[in-house]
């Protein structure tokens, strides 16, 4: 770079600038100008970043050097040395990045020497150059400040550029490895301090609208970082100065190295597009920069959705190669995560050991078994712990082996499952999708690995918009607000949660397919993966409903969320209250994951209003809406696919049954029941009991007559057995079929098989008139004792919603017994249940009658009578 | 010299009133999600034994300025659109503008709008 055979540029473009003709004469103003203009010419043409910075590098060498020889060369032969540090000493000076000097003094400054310095630095200013320059001593240089950490990170870069170059070898080979690993308890919390500033100023995600290339999450601070990580990882472990990609298994250093040339790309590209120092990767700079081609390996044009796919898979790895270089770093410094390892190291367990706030395996051969590699992702699930570096790699080595041969093997829902309900669910999938676990299991979400949606709506990418959702969900239970107190409620009611969060987490993978409508088409990938991860039939029908159905609450918000043509279309749609309170939570994470400011508490609220409104729809709406023998649909089809020998039994079963009994029974359920209903003969019962898996589930079937509900409900309570859950439904032709949840609070039939029988023989007996239920009440079993609960009992009358049936909703603590003393009382009074919907949240229980006199709606009187009595009833044991 | 319409819609009307407005060659506005009623009340679900009153009904409200002379064509553009005939269908307000001014090149007057 200082000896040069003068040829101008123009001529031959392709040679190094310093080779210009009659580039020795030129006053240095010019020959920055035209070194300059030449570079950004060659960037014009080869858009290749590295080399601009390079160049640039070189040209700020050259001219301070000349600079060095005129100014100080002479008076100062030793002493004194230029050293490059920050960006301009990691040699990547960008167009319009500061220069820092540093003017390394083996003795304290002079008068004489300070005013050399400074005709060199006005030269340099006259220039245009941004210049920050400092001067120091050596002795400067080797003390530690530690209120001024930042200079000595800045010695991390430093690079001799003029003067004695002893000197700055000095500082480079001795000072600076002392004082680093002197100070590197302080350097590095530094670091992470520094870091997690930055990080926060940026809310903490690569993904924003218009991001800054330099300091944004991912950005090309994230590479300077993790440089300095492994300098001082390297100077701990070894003494020496290390290359940072040493410490990156070879797949990570491509990606790293691919990352940081698309970004010094498209930096420089900010640069010149602006003639300054402007890192913000602006809307319209996005189009230009795709258009251009800038940063990508075939330098075509591109739309800019692609192009801003490609900067995140970038700046992803910049994340990536930032966090292992830190941790690697932390890991000689046990002592760093003192505080987190302490706290979290109490996770650890017989498996997994938390170290430097990673999990590591007890045997770390282990992971090799993929029953134990998603066991470590239900760790990080729970704990909210990442894997340490070691761990990812070598699920990433193991994930081919488990495509070949051991895929078919694993039980992925099982894990999948447990993971999914977790608190930090969203991190374990992040780190699955990172390793390339998350692809395996769905290859579908591969399409949607960082595919950006290029509007001013969306913030994020379609799969980091998946994990927030899912976070969203999961830190319903950290709410603070009393909006989101009411949606954390209806997440704890939910059957089945892990249903709920795979479809979440698979709602959006039909937008990575080219296709009209990417909900029908998320629904089918969805429909056909889900059969070979291992999901029942039951559980896939409920994911892909919500998939298929996940903008529906959305569009009945952008409808009158009061009219009731729009609640019943949306109460039709679900059929059930838990697929309600999936599909309004799905909605809710959906919208909140849109953007930070997307779910005001406006649209929050107008979702709960609807919630209410569909769900009062759906209790109030049981017996008008009934099936009718001409109606034809999937699940009837699916029946008669299951049961053929039914025939013409099938509708004669179905034929004015409420609807409702329809969508809350699948098909498989719906074929035994018509099978049970088609055994029982005169005034006989069916009976069938199962476990469920706290529950016992019992199911009836038998021809209407009094009393029916009120007898098993009192059975039941003298068995000991609290109901949580029933339905009551009848068909046109009187036809019962009445399903009871219930609990075995003493473990009669949990612990004694032979008891079973017996039980459904009582049952049996009581309906059919052979055991008067005041019998067997009276060896009725002292209750267990629950915590004393403070609910409210309410009634509600309401003649409005049924044309047929008055609706008596009641809403009351849950004891045992509770729903035969209220349906005793509704006998006494000659009141006859058409329907009921026995529900139990927590310890209230909910509960709705529709109820007739004499095939009519109840009078006033009536009501009132009924009132009285149960109030008299309920209050008499609370 | 210019007009600030704001404009009470019911929520369910704001795609129709925007694609009319952009009809018509109106694509700036501001909306603001917004609660309230007039004379159209509000009522009461109860959900698990709790009231839920609703009194202020959800609403969108659209603010923009246009020129004098295209006032009237925007009122009727988005009357027509959100119109129901029902209660509750909103309500338009008209004021006068003094200035406009284009933070990014300070410009003035209709020109800035």
């Amino acid at each position: 770079m200082t000896n040069v055979v003068p040829v101008p540029f123009s001529e031959n473009p392709d040679r190094p600038l310093s080779q210009d003709a009659a580039y020795e004469d030129q006053p240095i103003k010019e020959l920055y100008r035209r070194g300059s203009a030449k570079i950004q010419q060659q960037f014009a043409e080869s858009r290749s970043g590295r080399a601009a910075i390079d160049e640039r590098t070189a040209l700020v060498d050259d001219i301070v050097q000349r600079l060095w020889n005129t100014h100080l060369a002479p008076a100062y032969p030793t002493g004194v040395a230029i050293v490059a540090i920050g960006g301009y000493g990691r040699s990547a000076l960008y167009p319009h990045s500061d220069i820092d000097l540093l003017f390394l003094c083996e003795k304290p400054e002079t008068p004489q020497l300070k005013a050399k310095i400074r005709t060199l630095c006005q030269e340099l200013w006259d220039t245009r150059m941004r210049l920050s320059p400092t001067t120091k001593t050596m002795d400067d240089c080797g003390r530690f400040d530690p209120n001024n950490v930042e200079s000595t990170i800045a010695l991390l870069d430093s690079r001799y550029v003029a003067g004695e170059q002893p000197l700055a070898d000095y500082l480079h080979d001795k000072i600076v490895p002392s004082i680093i690993v002197r100070e590197s308890q302080s350097i590095l919390e530094r670091l992470i301090e520094i870091n997690s500033d930055r990080k926060g100023k940026y809310s903490n995600t690569i993904f924003h609208l218009e991001p800054d290339v330099k300091d944004c999450v991912g950005g090309l601070r994230e590479y300077h970082l993790g440089c300095w990580a492994a300098s001082i990882h390297g100077l701990l472990k070894d003494g020496v100065w290390v290359d940072p990609k040493q410490y990156l298994p070879v797949s990570l250093r491509t990606q790293t190295d691919q990352a940081v040339d698309f970004l010094a790309s498209v930096r420089c590209f900010l640069h010149y597009r602006s003639g300054r120092d402007d890192n913000k990767l602006s809307w319209d700079a996005q189009e230009e920069a795709a258009k251009l081609g800038i940063g990508m390996e075939s330098g075509t044009a591109s739309a800019p959705a692609e192009w801003m796919r490609a900067y995140f898979r970038n700046a992803r790895a910049l994340d990536r190669f930032a966090a292992q270089m830190m941790e690697n770093a932390a890991s000689q410094k046990p002592t760093l995560f003192k505080q987190i390892q302490n706290w979290r190291s109490r996770a650890s367990n017989a498996d997994f050991t938390v170290v430097n706030g990673r999990v590591r395996l007890q045997q770390p051969a282990a992971i090799n078994d993929p029953d134990m590699m998603m066991r470590s992702f239900e760790f990080v699930a729970e704990h909210g712990v990442p894997l340490s570096a070691a761990v990812e790699h070598k699920i990433e080595e193991n994930i081919p082996l488990l495509t070949s041969t051991l895929g078919p093997m694993v039980d992925w829902w099982r894990h999948l499952g447990s993971i999914l309900i977790r608190p930090f669910a969203g991190d374990a999938l992040r780190a699955m999708q990172r390793v390339g676990l998350l692809n395996l299991i769905f290859p579908d979400f591969q399409h949607i690995d960082a595919l950006v949606l290029r509007d001013l709506y969306h913030q994020y990418t379609v799969d980091e918009h998946t994990f927030l959702a899912i976070d969203a969900l999961h830190q319903l239970s950290d709410s603070q607000s009393e909006w989101e107190s009411r949606f954390l409620q209806l997440l704890d009611e939910i059957e089945q949660p892990e249903l709920l969060v795979l479809a979440i987490l698979l709602h959006d993978v039909g937008k990575g397919v080219e296709s009209d409508d990417h909900v029908k088409m998320g629904e089918d990938l969805a429909r056909k993966r889900l059969e070979t991860v291992g999901i029942d039939n039951r559980a896939t029908a409920t994911v892909c409903f919500l998939i298929a159905n996940h903008l529906e609450a959305s569009l009945a918000m952008r409808r009158d969320i009061f009219d009731l043509t729009n609640i019943r279309d949306l109460a039709t749609r679900v059929g059930t209250q838990d697929r309600l309170k999936m599909l309004v939570l799905l909605t809710y994470a959906d919208i909140k994951a849109v953007n930070r400011y997307a779910l005001t508490p406006w649209k929050a609220d107008n979702l709960w209003q609807l919630y209410i409104a569909t769900s009062n729809f759906l209790n109030h709406s049981v017996d008008e809406e009934r099936f009718h023998a001409n109606a034809e649909n999937e699940q009837l089809s699916r029946i008669r696919l299951l049961a053929p020998q039914f025939g013409k039994k099938l509708k004669r079963f179905l034929e004015g049954i409420p609807q409702r009994y329809l969508s809350i029974h699948s098909a498989e359920e719906i074929a035994v029941h018509i099978d049970m209903a088609s055994r029982v003969s005169g005034n006989g019962v069916q009976l069938k009991l199962n476990r469920q898996g706290q529950l016992f589930l019992l199911t009836l079937a038998m021809q209407d007559r009094p009393m029916i509900f009120c007898n098993i409900a009192g059975t039941l309570a003298a068995w000991g057995m609290n109901i949580v859950k029933a339905d009551a439904f009848a068909n046109g032709a009187g036809m019962v079929l009445d399903t009871f949840y219930f609990a075995d609070q003493f473990r009669t039939l949990e612990l004694n098989m032979e008891e079973w029988t017996h039980f459904q023989e009582s049952i049996s007996d009581v309906l059919t008139g052979k055991t008067p239920l005041e019998t067997l009440m009276k060896r009725r079993r002292s209750e267990a004792k629950g915590p004393k609960a403070t609910i409210e009992t309410k009634l509600l009358f309401d003649d409005e919603s049924s044309s047929r049936s008055t609706l008596l909703e009641v809403i009351t603590p849950d004891r045992p017994g509770l729903l035969y003393e209220m349906s005793a009382q509704m006998a006494k009074l000659s009141c006859n249940i058409e329907a009921s919907l026995i529900d139990t949240e927590g310890r209230t229980a909910i509960d709705v009658f529709y109820l007739t006199s004499s095939g009519q709606k109840l009078t006033a009187e009536q009501k009132k009578k009924l009132e009285k009595a149960l109030i008299t009833a309920l209050a008499a044991k609370s | 010299m210019m007009t600030k319409i704001e404009a009470i819609i019911q929520t369910s009307k704001l795609d129709a009133v925007k694609d009319a407005l952009l009809e018509i060659g109106i694509d700036g506005m501001t909306v603001l999600e917004a609660r309230g009623h007039g004379r159209q009340k509000g009522h009461t679900e109860f959900y698990r034994g709790r009231e839920y009153t609703v009194d202020l009904l959800p609403k969108i409200k659209i603010e923009l300025v246009v020129p004098d002379e295209r006032t009237e064509e925007v009122v009727k553009a988005i009357a027509d659109a959100a119109r129901t005939g029902k209660i509750g269908d909103g309500k338009i307000f008209l004021s006068r503008i003094d200035d406009a001014i284009r933070i990014r090149n300070d410009e003035r007057g209709p020109g800035a709008l």
